[in-house]
């Protein structure tokens, strides 16, 4: 019986060097972006002094996260799940509820939300699996709509729409830096396992089930257990978001659960570029920092917002860093005879 | 006595009210040639799907040497060693074209991980693909990409290939690329079960033809044998006569 669970090999990474910079190309291309992306990330907190503005890029990065996990599934393995806000707001409560009642220290709340969420992502993949399109959509939708609502009934273990005050990771008096610069970390870990994940034999599976799941079938891929583990590292990426995000802020609310929160995350994945390492994190970079700049503009922001989506989807249907992406590798590429590679492919 | 590759035993299926396959049973051996032949809607592709896994027979068994897979999935079947070729073409189009091949190499694990790039560009050279190995799928003609299906048939090194109207709509020069793979495959003792209205084509390569008429088997024998048939000729080949085919 193969080890078809195990993920990583030597046989995988000595596959991925071997041929690296042939069919593995433009993973390579991929993750070379984003840690340009990341550098500057890096820098960027440095040159704001304001505390407010080091607030808003640390949320910034904690839904870069929460995207990059999504991507995942609904970039890579084309599982267009509604339900990512469900899962970083299970994050928060998973951290919240065990710090509150059982006094855990924030750091072992946040690591607890991975196992959490893993298995509450996988349960819900599993009844996912012979859904599709609007059908899958919509399941994940109802499940995020009952979770949500279970944490607003339950007043008396959650405090609903109160909300459950839970310490900061740092202490309220800990310098704003210090959250950034880790989620930062985290960040670069997550997208750093992606890329390895993406450029193994897995990454072909999850794939080749995006482009088309009944020749997958066809050709010896376990579509159940991939999409399954699809689901699972996915939704773990979210409840890790959550978990540190509740550590930030101080305070786990259903609110995070809503659906316009699923929006916002899928958005940056989109504006970003589905199904690119980096997309993600770019797309968070542009939309969070942009929704809180549009904020003075009262209660319209969210039509300019909308607007600008609008704008930016029509006219980079392969998202601001996927048409990048896509420049980048047709100039690698191009000794003249290799067909561009456009949005359409994306 | 050997045990047949392919023992299909009295299949039956029935979509609604449309009996697709009545009964149907023929065993395959191992290095077998075979061309499936019949009218539009004889049953020829549901009984690919059936072999394949794609759907549950209503009745009888399908063994493969000895061992029962009906009722097993797709991809277990596909990693028993039976690969399946689609009529209409299904490919991996954002991937490369040598992403579509290693992705069959690696779930099927036939073939040593370290020989399967090696064995893709071999496919590929033989297939005049060489020149788009890292291109995305999407980018190839429609013919090209019939080919890159035909080549990810052949990538695991399939014990059993099913190709369901591998020469539908393709070029006369890339039609006589894929006969030429067919039949050095076949020359390395390789099994091969062809669907086709190409009567011509599966003649010229196929010492045994099988043929189906709703859903129901009418004639299974030597080539010569099955066009000469009054069944078949009466059910299907109809305009053809034997010398012109």
């Amino acid at each position: 019986m193969r080890a078809d669970w195990r993920v990583f090999n030597a046989r995988d990474i000595g596959m991925v060097l071997r041929i690296s910079f042939g069919a593995w190309r433009r993973q390579w291309l991929d993750l070379a972006l984003t840690f340009g992306m990341l550098i500057l990330a890096a820098i960027l907190p440095l040159g704001i002094p304001s505390i407010y503005w080091q607030g808003v890029l640390t949320v910034t990065l904690v839904y870069a996260l929460a995207s990059t996990g999504w991507n995942i599934l609904g970039g890579f393995t084309g599982q267009f799940s509604l339900a990512p806000a469900t899962f970083l707001m299970l994050g928060m409560y998973t951290s919240a509820l065990l710090v509150h009642y059982r006094g855990w220290p924030p750091v072992a709340g946040i690591l607890a939300t991975l196992p959490v969420t893993s298995v509450i992502g996988m349960v819900l993949g599993l009844l996912c699996l012979r859904l599709r399109g609007p059908y899958l959509a919509l399941t994940t939708v109802a499940f995020s709509e009952i979770t949500r609502n279970l944490i607003r009934f339950s007043y008396n273990f959650t405090r609903g729409d109160l909300g459950l005050s839970v310490p900061t990771l740092y202490g309220m008096e800990g310098n704003r830096l210090y959250y950034y610069y880790t989620i930062y970390l985290l960040n670069i870990a997550v997208i750093l396992a992606v890329h390895l994940l993406m450029s193994s034999r897995v990454g072909l599976y999850l794939r080749s089930i995006r482009d088309d799941e009944v020749a997958a079938a066809g050709r010896g891929v376990n579509t159940v257990l991939w999409k399954t583990m699809a689901f699972t590292i996915s939704s773990s990426i979210c409840g890790l978001a959550g978990g540190y995000y509740v550590h930030f802020i101080g305070l786990a609310s259903p609110e995070m659960g809503l659906l316009l929160q699923a929006g916002f995350i899928i958005s940056m994945a989109v504006i970003g570029g589905m199904g690119t390492l980096g997309g993600p994190l770019a797309g968070a970079m542009l939309l969070y920092p942009l929704s809180e700049y549009v904020r003075r503009f009262g209660i319209q922001y969210m039509v300019i917002f909308s607007f600008l989506m609008i704008l930016m989807i029509r006219f980079w249907k392969a998202g601001i860093y996927g048409t990048i992406l896509n420049i980048m590798d047709r100039w690698v590429t191009s000794s003249g005879s290799a067909p561009a590679l456009g949005s359409k492919y994306l | 006595m050997e045990v047949p590759l392919l023992w299909v035993q009295n299949i039956s299926k029935r979509f609604g009210g449309l009996q697709a396959l009545s009964g149907v049973s023929f065993k395959l051996e191992e290095g077998e040639l075979v061309g499936l032949i019949g009218p539009n809607a004889s049953g020829k592709t549901t009984l690919l799907n059936v072999i394949n896994g794609y759907h549950t027979p209503d009745s009888g068994w399908i063994r493969l040497r000895g061992e029962r897979i009906n009722g097993l999935s797709p991809f277990q079947i596909a990693r028993k060693g039976v690969a399946r070729m689609f009529q209409i073409t299904h490919i991996f189009p954002r991937m490369s074209v040598l992403e579509n091949m290693l992705t069959v190499g690696y779930a099927i694990g036939r073939i040593p991980a370290k020989s399967l790039v090696h064995r893709a560009h071999e496919i590929l050279d033989q297939l005049s693909l060489r020149d788009w190995i890292y291109e995305p799928a999407a980018s190839l003609s429609g013919g090209q990409r019939k080919l890159l299906e035909f080549g990810a048939c052949f990538m695991a090194a399939p014990r059993l290939a099913l190709l369901d109207e591998p020469f539908a709509g393709v070029h006369p020069e890339l039609k006589a690329v894929m006969e030429r793979f067919i039949q050095s495959y076949h020359a390395e003792g390789g099994t091969v079960f062809i669907v086709s209205h190409d009567i011509p084509a599966l003649v010229s390569i196929c010492p045994r033809l099988i043929a189906l008429h709703a859903g129901v088997l009418l004639a299974d024998g030597p080539t010569e044998q099955v066009i000469r048939d009054e069944a078949v000729l009466e059910s299907y080949l109809g305009s053809y006569t034997p010398s012109e085919v």
